[in-house]
C-alpha cells in the first residue's frame, strides 16, 4: 500500500514538474531587420569581411564563415580598395545566459559600472547584456532554473562601394540566436550558434 | 464690429481644434521601471483588462495578455507608427532584454495559458501577475525597423487578431502618456 501511495506521488510530483523544463533542444534565430544588395553587387561579389567580438562570445565565426561564404560565389579580398563589398561582423555577445550575469558582475567590478549604467536605454548591446543580466538576477529569465539557455547577440554591418574611392552608407541589422535545453553544456550550443549565425550572414550574400 | 466678430470666431474654432483632439505628449514620467531620462526613444505606455472576471484564472489571465497584446498594436498605430518593441515589465517578452519573440503567435503562445485548466491558478507564463485584473507595459515604438531591438509589426498584429476573432471592442478606453522624442 505505501509503495503504491509513492508511485502515485511521484507521478503527481512529476505532472506537476512538467513542462518546467525542455528535454528537446529548442534553437531559433531571428535578424532584426532585413538588409540586401542590389542585384548588379550580387553578379560580383567581392568582398572585404571584418570579424570582431567581445570576450563575452565563445564564438568562432571567421573560418567557417569565409568558408561558408566562397561557397556562395564570394570572392574574399584582403585590401578593402579591392573590395566592392564590405561586411562587418562584430559578436556582443555568446554563451550562456548565466554567464552574461557574470560578465556585467566582472565589468562593475572591475570599475566600468557608471559605462554599463550609461548603456541602459540606448542603442548598444550593452543594454541588451545588461538586461539579461538584470532578468536572470530577477530569476525570470525563460525557464532560468530548469533549462541552460545559451543566446548569441551579432551585428552586422554592410557597405558598398558607389564609386572607385567612396562607400555607401553603412546598413545593419542584428542576428539573434537562442538555443535552450535542459543540461545544453557549451560545447553543445556553441556549435549550433555558429550554425545559425553563418546561415543568417551567407544568406544576405546570396 | 465684423473684426472683432471674426477673431472671436477664429479664436473660438482654434479652442475647439485643440480641445481634446490631439494625444497628449508629455515628458518622461514614468517611474515604474521605464528608464529615466531615456531620450532616444518614443514609449508609451499601455494597459489592458480582463474581459470579464472568469473563476478560470487560466481564462483571465489569456483575455488580459491578449488585450494587452491588441493594445500595444492599436497605441502603435494610432500615434502613426509602424513598429514595436516591449522594454517593460522585464519578462520573457521582453525585447529589450533581447527576447526573441515579435510576432503575435509568439506572444501568445508565451503569455496565454494554453487552456483552462485547475493547474492554471498560479500559472502566468509570461510574468505577469495571475491575479490582477490588469497588465500593463512600456513599449518603444518605431516608422522604421531598428536595428537594435526584434520589434512587432503593429499591423500584422492588428490583422492576426482579427482574423482569429481575438481583437475586443473594448479596446484602449484612454491613451495614456506617450513619451516622445523630439527630434
Amino acid at each position: 500500500m505505501r509503495r503504491i501511495l509513492t508511485i502515485c506521488s511521484v507521478a503527481i510530483g512529476l505532472f506537476f514538474l512538467s513542462g518546467c523544463a525542455t528535454t528537446t533542444p529548442e534553437i531559433q534565430s531571428k535578424m532584426t531587420r532585413t538588409i540586401s544588395l542590389s542585384p548588379n553587387l550580387l553578379q560580383n561579389k567581392v568582398l572585404f569581411l571584418r570579424v570582431t567580438g567581445t570576450e563575452a562570445s565563445v564564438l568562432n565565426l571567421e573560418e567557417p564563415l569565409k568558408e561558408a561564404l566562397r561557397q556562395k560565389g564570394v570572392k574574399l579580398v584582403e585590401n578593402p580598395d579591392e573590395a566592392k563589398i564590405s561586411l562587418h561582423i562584430n559578436t556582443l555577445f555568446a554563451n550562456n545566459l548565466k554567464e552574461a550575469a557574470n560578465y556585467k558582475a566582472s565589468l562593475i567590478g572591475g570599475g566600468v559600472a557608471g559605462g554599463m549604467a550609461k548603456g541602459y536605454g540606448h542603442n548598444s548591446g550593452d543594454s541588451i547584456l545588461i538586461g539579461v543580466g538584470v532578468a536572470l538576477a530577477m530569476g525570470i529569465a525563460e525557464h532560468a532554473l530548469a533549462d541552460e539557455t545559451y543566446r548569441a547577440i551579432v551585428d552586422v554591418s554592410l557597405r558598398t562601394k558607389t564609386n572607385e574611392t567612396s562607400w555607401s552608407d553603412e546598413e545593419k541589422t542584428r542576428i539573434l540566436v537562442e538555443a535552450v535545453q535542459m543540461g545544453l553544456k557549451v560545447e553543445e550550443a556553441k556549435p549550433t550558434m555558429e550554425t545559425h549565425v553563418i546561415q543568417k550572414i551567407s544568406d544576405i550574400l546570396k | 464690429m465684423l473684426h472683432h466678430t471674426k477673431l472671436a470666431l477664429l479664436g473660438m474654432g482654434a479652442t475647439l481644434l485643440l480641445s481634446g483632439c490631439t494625444s497628449k505628449i508629455h515628458s518622461c514620467i514614468y517611474t515604474d521601471g521605464f528608464p529615466k531620462g531615456d531620450k532616444d526613444h518614443t514609449a508609451i505606455f499601455v494597459n489592458a483588462k480582463e474581459s470579464w472576471r472568469s473563476p478560470s484564472a487560466g481564462y483571465n489571465v489569456k483575455t488580459r495578455e491578449t488585450h494587452l497584446l491588441q493594445n500595444m498594436a492599436d497605441a502603435t498605430l494610432h500615434h502613426s507608427y509602424k513598429y514595436f518593441a516591449i522594454v517593460h515589465p522585464n519578462n520573457k517578452v521582453n525585447n529589450k532584454t533581447g527576447s526573441l519573440i515579435n510576432t503575435p503567435d509568439g506572444f501568445l503562445n508565451a503569455c496565454t495559458p494554453t487552456g483552462a485548466n485547475p493547474f492554471t491558478i498560479f500559472n502566468s507564463p509570461c510574468g505577469y501577475s495571475s491575479e490582477a485584473a490588469m497588465s500593463s507595459a512600456v513599449i518603444y515604438v518605431y516608422r522604421e525597423r531598428p536595428y537594435d531591438i526584434l520589434t512587432y509589426d503593429a499591423q500584422e498584429v492588428k490583422d492576426y487578431l482579427i482574423k482569429n476573432d481575438s481583437w475586443r471592442s473594448d479596446g484602449i478606453e484612454e491613451y495614456r502618456e506617450v513619451c516622445e522624442v523630439k527630434k
